[in-house]
Order: structure tokens, then C-alpha cells, then sequence
């Protein structure tokens, strides 16, 4: 009986520990409650950059706000989340940073923005009408860039080098490109997009398809890829026209170079935008401005490694003399890609796994 | 029969069948509301034709469609190819750990299910450091032989980087099967004249079978799912499925079509699974044993030379990428090594995660997969033991719909949860949401890897000891549980792995002060700190690895404590 009673006991006070350490795990963590939050839905590398200086800019000048980033993954994959939440619902987010000015149709038609008031956004005033793109003035640019070909110039060099994007069909330059998938990165679109402009629909294809023996790989990502790069899979690359300043800035070596054939390359703007039924619009305003202010536009070079689009903010030395700026840049009528993106990914989906 | 008789019987019957029910109930629930109920949601839009009636019209467009034929043809064929090299490397693996023993043997079988936490990501890094054209694997041919070899960007890489995260699973579900053979039975058969290989074709094979099946068929579902590793070391010339259902929702938000092939591909996976269970189904019911194998330790003699050889390969096969992630942990992009990328992962100040600092993501991490573990392991241990103890037959529909959270779609369950949390499951806590997920998803390693184990686990030696006095529950702790030992570690590394590696449906539902291990690996990627994610991606190996020696020491205990009952 008394063996029973502390077999009992004991498989009680397992259980109560366990219970115990299980409310423990499970207890809400306590947040410190601020009078008013701002979320905002951004990438991950935006994330991972500029943001913490933003949130902590914007919470100074605004005492008892409180700034709250998220960032689920890829622009296309947090857009993807954010309208999802607002079909069934709604969401948490009042601001989403980091549009790309090719998915600007599609959220709009979608509803995801809000019509801005322009007249919240006095730091507007210094952004060039060129990059200010969207004229139906639902989002406004915040920084921009340019995707392009990157060579390593330890191995390739002078007349070597492609001088025309047809050029890189060259069989001397056979599995010497890694490029990006389309479907999953914004970089690898920016250059599919890059090739339609230049060799038409469906001349596109026929590039693509010569391209193919060239290419070492398509991957998934950025990183995939310039990791791939990096190791001296391949001497070239589908990446931005910032990469030799962020080589100079993180490993102190200029090796990695950026071409911009015929003086071309693929111009990305991104921009951020006012969520639908947000309950703090004014707020909301307040940030996009800050955004475009000086004081945010100087921290986009060396934290986003894009350029600002604000003329009045300084950018460091380095970046000015690293960063390359093409003379001709490249770019595809948003309402163009809104209405033949999904057969083009498609086409060029079904062409690339036809040569495996 | 006296008449009092059948009444008791009618009473016991029922009481067994109220409780196989009851041990039914928590699966039914945990699987009805966090997958089935998300997953109707995100299906459902398969069939809707615009209007509010239905139609099937999407699915036959798709199964016409030669494009996704081929891509159907070539997601199943790179997920046959990786389970059977699964097999051959997890085969020999349980062999070792289930009858041999060697130096460092309970630290290898701690560690083995490592490679299986890994993201893909900073596995695909690691196969760049070990297999590209500059990588160690090249270097050491070049060597050697004086040619390199083409390894990555071909299906050979994808295949290698599967079996890297599922030879060890199919090890050590075969290592469960084979500690439950009884080693008398193949002695006695040595004995009355059978041959060594009739001994392994008529007694081993049947008993082991079903580990080696469990493993197989996780593995072909894993990698018949398969995304990130694909695109990361094929390239999009190897696109599976996954990466069409990804485009679609994700990219092009056409609900729908993804819906409708989410469907296509679940439905594939698990016809699979069903072949599968079915033949095993065939396979005569396993020779049970309450005696332990008794390991015999490696010896260096010729006829053990080929055992040493396979370690020294697995050695390679596993350790060598591993080594890779550590090594480009410490390399500095200026040149050199210096531990500057484990800095920045202890340090508070430099907070990009935005709301947690890299170490809380270690909290974050250890607390979601230990709750997701706990769920995921009562649910299915009660599911298998009504399974096996109640049910008594094999039903492979049920087992292979038991399957279903890793057959769907990731990407679409991932879009189901995230309208079901705001919608019918809006009550569940935020806290509660990311483990009840995991959960759900290492529901079916659960399920594998306990069954076959407890099958093994003489029904007959309960009724003994029931006999003898023990109550229920007394039989239970003192003769099942530390029999189904093995499998129950198996099933806790996997269902805490599992959580530990997750990122698609933690970065759909996480809030900002969520950041888990993986997510932060992405995080330190994004912004371009390949020496940071690969660090953190370290601590990830080490906090996992620690966990599982952990886990493999308590058993160890509990082994010790019960060793008479278990060896006698």
C-alpha cells in the first residue's frame, strides 16, 4: 500500500513538473506596450539591414510609438503573406516596405495600398520625377538599383570580357554564368525581365535557350549563387552593380567587377507603401517621410547596397566611387509585366527543365 | 460457455475498444485541426471554377499538361534515386549500430540524426565546401587520381544531399527493427543447418524490414517534397513539383492552380506511400524478442576490415560537410580565420533579427521544439499503440493518410494555417501556434519510427506479465516502454529535429519576436554574412547534437535501470 501510494506520489510530481515546466515554455512573453504601434511588413535583407537604425530613428522623434518589423521572407513571399492576410480578414501590417516596382499592378489591384496623401510626404519634394514611378500614386520609391553581370577580374579580363548581352552566348563562355531563378528571387527576375526588353517576346526564349550550355546553374537565391561565385565555380554572375563596393566594404578587395554591356542594366525601384485599412494612416505617412529623409536615405548604401532616392543624401566616398551607375538603364512597363508575367515564367520555366 | 462469460468478454472487448478510441482521440484532434481542417482550406480552391460550384476542370488540364508530367516524372524519379541511396547508406549504418560495437559507438548513434536539423541552405554551402570544383572531394581526386568531378549543379548532387539528410533516418529506424530480432532465432536457424544466407533471407530480412520500410518511405515523401536543396545544388534545371506550387502561390498568387496541384502532388506522394506500406503490409509479422542483442565489438581482423572501411566512408560522407559549415564559420573574407562570426552571434547589440537578439532565437528554438516534441509524441505514441496493441491488423490507408502532413505541400499548408489561425483556429495562442504546427508535421516520423518497434515488442510478454499481477499500466512502464527504447529516442530526435529545422510555416505565422535558429541562418544571409549564418548555423549543430546526447543518456539510464528485465 505505502509502495503504491509513492509510486503514486512520485508519478505526480513528474506530472506537476512537467506541467509546470510546460506553462513555463508556453508562457506569453511579455511585451513592453507602447501606446501606439506601427508594423511594418518588409524582405529579410531590408531586415536585416537598414531597419534597426529606422525603428530607432523613427521612435525617437516620435516618443510612445513603437516601430514592429517582420519580415517572412523574400519581397514576392511577404507580399504573398500580407495579401493572403488580407483576404482572410486582415492583417497587422500598416506599412509594407520593399515593393518591387514589378509587383506594383498586382498589389494594387489586389487592394493592398491605400491612396497616399501626398501632402504628408514634404521629403517627397527631393526625389527626381524619373524614379517616382507610380502614377497612381498609391506608393512611393524609397531606394533603387540595378541587376547586371558581375565577373570575377582575377579571371577574366580586357577582351575577354562580353560586350553585349548577346555576347554571353559565346561558346567560350560555356558554364562560366551562374544565373538566378526567376520564379524565386527578385534578382533573377529583374533579369529575365532585362533579357525580354532587349531580345523581344518570344526572341527571348531563343537567347535563353543559347544561353543554356553557359550557365553553370540557375539557383534558388542571391546567396546560393554568390556563395557558388565566391568559391570559383564561376567567374560571372547575375547579381547588382553595387557588388565591388560591397567587396571592398566587407572583405577589402575590389576583385569582383561589375559590367554594364552597351552601358546597360536592369533598373529595380522599390518602394513602400500605406496598408489598406490600417487604423493609424497619419502615422503611417509620418514613417514613408522618414523613410525618404536624409537621415534614413545615407544609411541605404552600405545596409541595403542600393542607391538613395533622395538627391540631397549623402552617400560614402567608397560607394561613389565603387558603385556603378549605368548610362542606359534598362526597365519593362509595370502594367507590361502585370499582363504576360505568368505565361513568361512559364515559358521560360518549361524551356529551362526541357534541357536538363 | 457458462452464461456470465460472454458478458465479460463483451465487457473487455468494449473496454479495450473505448480505449483504443481514447488513444485515438489526441491524434485525431491534433491532425483535424492544425492539418486537415488548413489544408481543406488551401485545397478546396482547387476545385472552384470562379463561381460557387465546382469543377475539376484545373486537375484534368494539369494531368494533360506534358510540362507537369514531366516535371511529376522527374520529382519522383530524383526522390526514388535519393531513398535508395538512403537505403544503402542507412542499411549498413543500423547494421553497425544495432549489432556491432566500436570506440565512440554511443556518441555516433547521439549524433547521427544531426544532418537532419541542418537548413538547406547552410547544407548546400557545406556541399560546396566539400564536393565543388575547388571543394575538399576534388582536391583530394585531383590528387590522387589526378582528374575532379563534376558534382554539383547535376542530379548526383541533389541525390548525395538527400541521402545526407535521410540515410540517418533510415538508420536508425532499421537499428529499431533489428534490436527487437531475437538473436536466438537466428542461432537456432544457424544451428539446425540453415545456410548464412537463408538465415538472412528467411529470419533477418522479415524482421527488419519493416525499419528499413518506414525509413524508405519517409524518404521518398521527404524528398519527393523537396525545394530548397534542389534549387540550391541542381538549379532550376531540376525543378521539382514543389518549386511549380511555390511559383504559383507565392509569385504569381494563383491560388488555385497551386491548390489544385498541391493536390495532384500529395496525392502522388501518398499513392506512393500506400504501394509502399502494402507490400510491407505482405511481409510476415516480425520475431519478437525481450533479449537484447548483445553487440559484438569490431575487432581488427580482415573480415571486419570492410565494417572499419564503411565507417571511415560514413565518417566522410556525414562528418565531411559538417566540417565544411564549421570551417566556413571561421574563415575570414579578408583572408585567415578568426572566430569574429561567433561575436556577432552572442552579441545583443548588433540586433538585425528585430526583436530577438541571435541568442533568443536559441530560446525561441529549444522552446518550440520542445513542446512541439512533447505534442507530436504523445499524440502519435497513443495512435501507435492503439495501432499495434488494439487494432492488431495493418491498415495501410490509415497509416498512409497518418503520412499526409509531409506529403502536402509545405508552401500550402503553410497558406491554409495562416487564413485557419485568423479564422476557425483564432483561439489557439499565439505561443501555441508554431508547436502545434511542428507538431503536426513530425506527427509521421513519429508514427514510423515507433511502430515497427513496437510491433516487435511481443504483445504475449505483456499478457505475461499481466498474468503474473502487473497491473496495465505497471506491464506498460516495466516491460513496453524499455523495450520501445530505441524507438522512442528515434522518434523524439525526429519530432525535435524536425522543429528545430523548420522555417516555411514558422516564417508564415511567426511573430516578429519569433525568430527561431534556421530563420536567423536566413537572417545573417540576407544580409551578407556568409561566416554569421554559418556560425549560427554551428550553434544549431551543437545545441541539437547536445540535446540528443541528452536524450540518448537518459535512455541509456533507463536501459541500466530495467537492464534485468530486458536481458534476462
Amino acid at each position: 500500500m505505502s509502495f503504491q501510494l509513492s509510486r503514486r506520489l512520485l508519478v505526480l510530481t513528474v506530472a506537476a513538473a512537467l506541467a509546470g515546466l510546460a506553462g513555463i515554455a508556453i508562457a506569453p512573453v511579455p511585451l513592453a506596450h507602447a501606446q501606439q504601434q506601427l508594423v511594418v511588413y518588409t524582405y529579410d535583407s531590408f531586415a536585416s539591414g537598414p531597419a534597426q537604425a529606422i525603428k530607432e530613428g523613427f521612435e525617437a522623434l516620435y516618443p510612445g510609438v513603437e516601430v514592429v518589423f517582420l519580415a517572412p521572407g523574400s519581397a514576392g513571399e511577404t507580399l504573398a503573406r500580407l495579401i493572403a492576410e488580407l483576404d482572410s480578414g486582415g492583417t497587422d501590417a500598416d506599412v509594407f516596405v520593399g515593393l518591387s516596382d514589378t509587383q506594383l499592378a498586382r498589389a494594387i489591384d489586389r487592394g493592398v495600398f491605400t491612396k497616399l496623401d501626398r501632402s504628408l510626404l514634404p521629403n517627397l519634394a527631393k526625389v527626381p520625377a524619373h524614379l517616382d514611378f507610380d502614377e497612381t500614386g498609391h506608393v512611393v520609391p524609397f531606394d533603387h538599383g540595378y541587376v547586371t553581370i558581375i565577373y570575377d577580374s582575377r579571371v577574366l579580363s580586357g577582351s575577354e570580357l562580353p560586350e553585349t548581352l548577346e555576347d554571353l552566348v559565346d561558346p567560350r563562355f560555356r558554364g562560366k554564368l551562374i544565373a538566378i531563378d526567376p520564379r524565386t528571387s527578385s534578382v533573377g527576375h529583374a533579369f529575365l525581365m532585362w533579357t525580354i526588353a532587349e531580345f523581344g517576346d518570344p526572341g527571348y526564349l531563343a537567347f535563353w535557350e543559347k544561353l543554356a550550355p553557359n550557365l553553370l546553374t540557375i539557383t534558388g537565391g542571391w546567396s546560393a549563387a554568390y556563395s557558388h561565385y565566391e568559391a570559383g565555380e564561376a567567374p560571372m554572375m547575375v547579381s547588382y552593380s553595387t557588388d565591388t563596393a560591397a567587396g571592398v566594404y566587407y572583405a577589402g578587395s575590389d576583385h569582383t567587377r561589375v559590367l554594364t554591356p552597351m552601358g546597360q542594366a536592369y533598373q529595380q525601384i522599390e518602394a513602400a507603401g500605406v496598408v489598406a485599412g490600417t487604423d493609424v494612416p497619419e502615422l503611417a505617412h509620418r514613417f514613408l517621410d522618414y523613410l525618404l529623409s536624409e537621415e534614413v536615405q545615407s544609411l541605404i548604401p552600405t545596409t541595403n547596397w542600393m542607391f538613395p532616392v533622395n538627391a540631397e543624401a549623402p552617400v560614402p566616398d567608397f560607394f561613389a566611387q565603387y558603385a556603378v551607375v549605368p548610362e542606359n538603364p534598362v526597365r519593362l512597363d509595370a502594367r507590361l509585366i502585370e499582363a504576360n508575367e505568368q505565361r513568361w515564367l512559364r515559358e521560360w520555366a518549361r524551356l529551362i527543365t526541357g534541357l536538363r | 460457455m457458462k452464461p456470465g462469460a460472454g458478458r465479460a468478454w463483451a465487457g473487455e472487448h468494449g473496454r479495450r475498444q473505448r480505449l483504443a478510441v481514447l488513444l485515438l482521440l489526441p491524434a485525431a484532434a491534433l491532425l483535424g485541426a492544425v492539418f486537415y481542417l488548413p489544408v481543406g482550406i488551401a485545397l478546396v480552391q482547387g476545385f472552384r471554377d470562379g463561381g460557387a460550384s465546382l469543377s475539376l476542370a484545373r486537375f484534368v488540364s494539369l494531368v494533360t499538361d506534358p510540362y507537369i508530367l514531366r516535371l511529376v516524372r522527374f520529382t519522383a524519379w530524383q526522390a526514388f534515386l535519393s531513398a535508395l541511396l538512403s537505403v544503402a547508406i542507412g542499411v549498413p549504418l543500423g547494421y553497425l549500430l544495432a549489432n556491432r560495437s566500436f570506440p565512440g559507438k554511443r556518441l555516433v548513434s547521439s549524433l547521427v540524426m544531426v544532418p537532419f536539423v541542418m537548413p538547406a541552405i547552410t547544407v548546400a554551402l557545406g556541399f560546396l565546401v566539400m564536393y565543388g570544383t575547388n571543394g575538399w572531394f576534388n582536391e583530394a581526386l585531383q590528387a590522387v587520381f589526378g582528374f575532379k568531378a563534376q558534382v554539383l549543379h547535376t542530379l548526383w548532387a541533389i541525390v548525395l544531399a538527400h541521402a545526407f539528410y535521410n540515410g540517418p533516418l533510415v538508420a536508425r529506424m532499421t537499428q529499431g527493427a533489428w534490436e527487437r530480432l531475437d538473436p536466438a532465432l537466428e542461432e537456432s536457424a544457424r544451428t539446425l543447418g540453415a545456410s548464412p544466407l537463408a538465415v538472412l533471407r528467411d529470419v533477418t530480412l522479415p524482421a527488419v524490414a519493416p525499419g528499413v520500410v518506414s525509413g524508405a518511405v519517409l524518404a521518398f515523401i521527404y524528398c519527393f517534397m523537396s525545394f530548397p536543396i534542389v534549387l540550391s545544388l541542381g538549379g532550376a534545371r531540376y525543378s521539382t513539383l514543389e518549386v511549380e506550387v511555390f511559383t504559383l502561390m507565392r509569385v504569381l498568387l494563383d491560388y488555385e492552380t497551386a491548390a489544385a496541384l498541391a493536390a495532384i502532388q500529395a496525392g502522388v506522394s501518398l499513392l506512393f506511400a500506400y504501394v509502399f506500406l502494402r507490400l510491407e503490409g505482405r511481409a510476415p509479422s516480425p520475431f519478437a524478442s525481450f533479449r537484447a542483442r548483445r553487440p559484438r565489438p569490431l575487432a581488427a581482423k580482415p573480415g571486419d576490415l570492410w565494417l572499419w572501411l564503411l565507417i571511415a566512408l560514413l565518417l566522410v560522407f556525414f562528418g565531411g560537410p559538417l566540417m565544411s559549415i564549421v570551417f566556413d564559420s571561421v574563415r575570414d573574407p579578408r583572408g585567415g580565420f578568426t572566430l569574429a562570426a561567433y561575436g556577432r552571434v552572442g552579441s545583443s547589440g548588433r540586433d538585425f533579427h528585430l526583436g530577438a537578439p541571435p541568442l533568443a532565437a536559441i530560446q525561441n528554438s529549444l522552446r518550440f521544439a520542445a513542446v512541439a516534441a512533447a505534442i507530436a509524441l504523445a499524440a502519435g505514441a497513443a495512435f501507435v499503440y492503439a495501432v499495434v496493441r488494439f487494432l492488431k491488423r495493418r491498415l495501410p490507408l490509415l497509416e498512409t493518410l497518418s503520412l499526409a502532413p509531409i506529403a502536402v505541400s509545405s508552401v500550402a499548408l503553410a497558406y491554409g494555417l495562416s487564413v485557419a489561425f485568423r479564422g476557425p483556429l483564432e483561439i489557439v495562442p499565439q505561443e501555441l501556434r508554431i508547436p502545434l504546427t511542428h507538431a503536426v508535421l513530425a506527427f509521421p516520423f513519429v508514427v514510423r519510427a515507433l511502430r515497427p518497434v513496437l510491433e516487435g515488442v511481443d504483445g504475449r510478454l505483456v499478457e505475461a506479465a499481466r498474468t503474473l499481477g502487473a497491473g496495465r499500466w505497471r506491464a506498460f512502464f516495466d516491460v513496453e516502454l524499455p523495450m520501445a527504447l530505441t524507438g522512442l529516442v528515434v522518434a523524439f530526435a525526429l519530432s525535435f529535429g524536425l522543429s528545430m529545422s523548420e522555417t516555411t510555416a514558422t516564417l508564415m505565422l511567426a511573430r516578429p519576436e519569433q525568430v527561431t535558429m534556421p530563420v536567423s541562418v536566413y537572417r545573417f544571409l540576407a544580409a551578407r554574412d556568409f561566416a554569421g549564418a554559418s556560425a549560427m548555423a554551428v550553434v544549431l549543430m551543437i545545441v541539437t547534437g547536445g540535446v540528443f546526447i541528452i536524450a540518448e543518456a537518459l535512455a541509456g539510464w533507463v536501459r541500466r535501470r530495467h537492464g534485468g528485465t530486458i536481458d534476462a
